[in-house]
């Protein structure tokens, strides 16, 4: 038997759909008996909703938890921990949870790991599996056997979990000695402005990324695009750069796009742009390195200079009208 | 305002080969260009920026081997007037022990802003900034895309997922992890970094700080990346490969 609990995800009265992987994430270890942990008194339909998917909810039913402050969270999740006596923690690898996940370690000086892609749990310790150096290096870690841990798991390792048989009992529990204000004011949420193209509506899109170099050569990215019948998109250094807008992002901190086709250009494959792109049809990549993770996603590459390849594929567009 | 910055020396990866070292543990380095994280470097810039507005001095800090002075190099050419390195093996496999011995390091310092990179290229944990607040009890942020600070207040901005951002205030001290894109940091010339050599680079043992290196988690191994999907390779002269890939795009989507 193993005591998991998981930390839900909401943002604006909703759940995220992590929430729902993590509880699958939870099933990896043995006997798991998940308690699946809601921040916030606001948050009170939220566990009742997660009631279907686990064997129990705990709402922390207090209102300074209702926006996220990572002294408070902690604060809170401390007392849970030393109340439920968990073996294990587990949040997802989102952006919320990369915030949170080394702070709630430290404070409870348990051992941890974030961002693991694979659970292995074992007499010798729980093993993860972790990508390192942006992706081309598969990493084998160990946490040492018998201690309680901390661990993140990157979003859509695992699917999301099921409805169980009978729904789950949902419990509340309000934390102690919380400030009367949070360390870290939440003040507003700032929307990114539209664009001027929707690249969510894309059926083909040609998106540029740091093998480009130089921002005089987007250009030839666009070119391609428009031989294509596409729409230009990048991944963040170009963003990053103010080459482009950030409206015309892929990856996690972007958008998350479903087209028919998607050319990756000079793309080397970070996982965090990896991600934005997962509903994508038919995926080529052009980039120089062989062993650019992009690769490991794309249908189609061309290992090459972008710079020969990019006009020949132009010139064929064109020369066979459109 | 003593602000602090934390930076990582790290191997430049996007364009790199790769490859696992004979013991299977680590990398190998030879052929590898390292340089301050990318992250990292925006922190530096942020940092001297807020020094150039509001006056005040920047100590840029490592945990690393003799190697990664390099990049305390490149923080003082870029315009901190102070570095040290806090002497470990690098990288440690444990995402706990760096903040642990920077917070050993920071501890009744006095200052009023630690900041480091997002996450580094080479582990990728992100861990160092939110174990480092939890460390020394003080309120912290990661993902800042937009930062003001004013008479030991601040407001910034936190990136979300899908386009959406937060904006938070909180007063200082505090720490805070940058993302790309908040300060381009500035060019710096060889020369520069060579003027940067009078400055010492003060040197600390993990004992000088009261502490220790032990890591509660351990590395089994590395290895290539498993295979993902069947990519096909298209080969042949650029006008063959660009007439194949217009077949490609038409086929899916006339």
């Amino acid at each position: 038997m193993t005591r998991v609990l998981v930390l839900a995800e909401h943002r604006r009265r909703e759940l995220r759909e992590v929430t729902l992987e993590m509880i699958r994430a939870a099933e990896a270890f043995p006997g798991a008996e998940s308690t699946v942990v809601v921040p916030g008194a606001a948050a009170a339909p939220l566990a009742e909703a997660l009631a279907p998917f686990a064997a129990r909810v705990l709402l922390l039913d207090h209102p300074l938890l209702d926006a996220y402050s990572p002294p408070e969270y902690a604060a809170a999740l401390r007392q849970v921990v030393e109340r439920e006596d968990p073996e294990v923690v587990l949040l997802p690898h989102s952006y919320r949870g990369m915030d949170l996940a080394g702070r709630l370690a430290a404070v409870l000086h348990r051992p941890f790991v974030t961002d693991a892609v694979g659970i292995r749990p074992g007499d010798g310790g729980l093993e993860i599996d972790r990508q390192v150096y942006g992706g081309r290096v598969h990493c084998r870690l160990v946490l040492p056997p018998g201690e309680p841990v901390v661990l993140s798991v990157r979003p859509t390792t695992f699917p999301a979990a099921e409805p169980r048989g009978s729904p789950g009992a949902v419990e509340a529990f309000r934390p102690e000695g919380l400030p009367e204000a949070p360390a870290v004011r939440f003040l507003e949420y700032v929307e990114e402005a539209a664009g001027e193209v929707d690249i969510t509506q894309a059926e083909v899109i040609v998106a540029a990324g740091r093998g480009i170099g130089e921002e005089e050569n987007l250009a030839l990215v666009r070119e391609l695009a428009d031989a294509l019948g596409g729409v230009l998109a990048c991944s963040r250094p170009i963003v990053d750069r103010g080459w482009l807008p950030r409206s015309r992002q892929v990856g996690t901190s972007g958008r998350a796009v479903r087209p028919k086709v998607y050319v990756a250009v000079g793309i080397s494959g970070a996982f965090q742009h990896v991600a934005g792109m997962a509903g994508a049809g038919r995926v080529i990549a052009i980039n120089r390195d062989p062993n650019a993770p992009i690769f490991k996603v794309a249908d189609y590459g061309v290992v090459g200079d972008l710079f020969r390849v990019v006009p020949a594929i132009v010139e064929a567009a064109r020369s066979r009208g459109s | 305002m003593k602000i602090l910055v934390c930076v990582k020396h790290v191997p430049e990866v996007t364009d790199a080969e790769v490859e696992i070292a004979r013991d299977g543990r680590s990398i190998d380095t030879d052929d590898l260009a390292f340089d301050m994280g990318e992250w990292d470097a925006c922190a530096v810039e942020t940092a001297v920026r807020l020094k150039e507005e509001h006056g005040g001095e920047v100590t840029v800090l490592t945990a690393g081997d003799e190697e990664a002075e390099a990049s305390l190099r490149k923080g003082l050419a870029m315009g901190a007037d102070a570095a040290v390195r806090i002497a470990v093996e690098a990288p440690p496999a444990d995402p706990a022990l760096p903040a642990r011995l920077i917070a050993a390091f920071a501890r009744g310092r006095g200052f009023d802003l630690l900041l480091t990179g997002v996450m580094a290229s080479d582990l990728g944990y992100g861990a160092t900034g939110p174990a480092l607040g939890g460390h020394l009890d003080l309120p912290h942020a990661t993902m800042i895309v937009d930062l003001a600070v004013r008479e030991g207040a601040a407001e910034a901005v936190r990136e979300l997922e899908e386009g959406l951002k937060e904006r938070i205030a909180f007063s200082l001290p505090a720490v805070l992890a940058v993302q790309t894109g908040l300060a381009e940091p500035r060019y710096v010339s060889v020369m520069g970094i060579r003027k940067a050599r009078r400055i010492p680079v003060e040197v600390l043992e993990p004992e000088d700080l009261g502490t220790e290196v032990s890591e509660r988690v351990r590395l089994v191994g590395l290895s290539p990346p498993p295979p993902g999907k069947d990519v096909e390779i298209l080969e042949g002269t650029p006008g063959e490969i660009g007439a194949r890939v217009v077949d490609l795009v038409r086929e899916v989507r006339p």
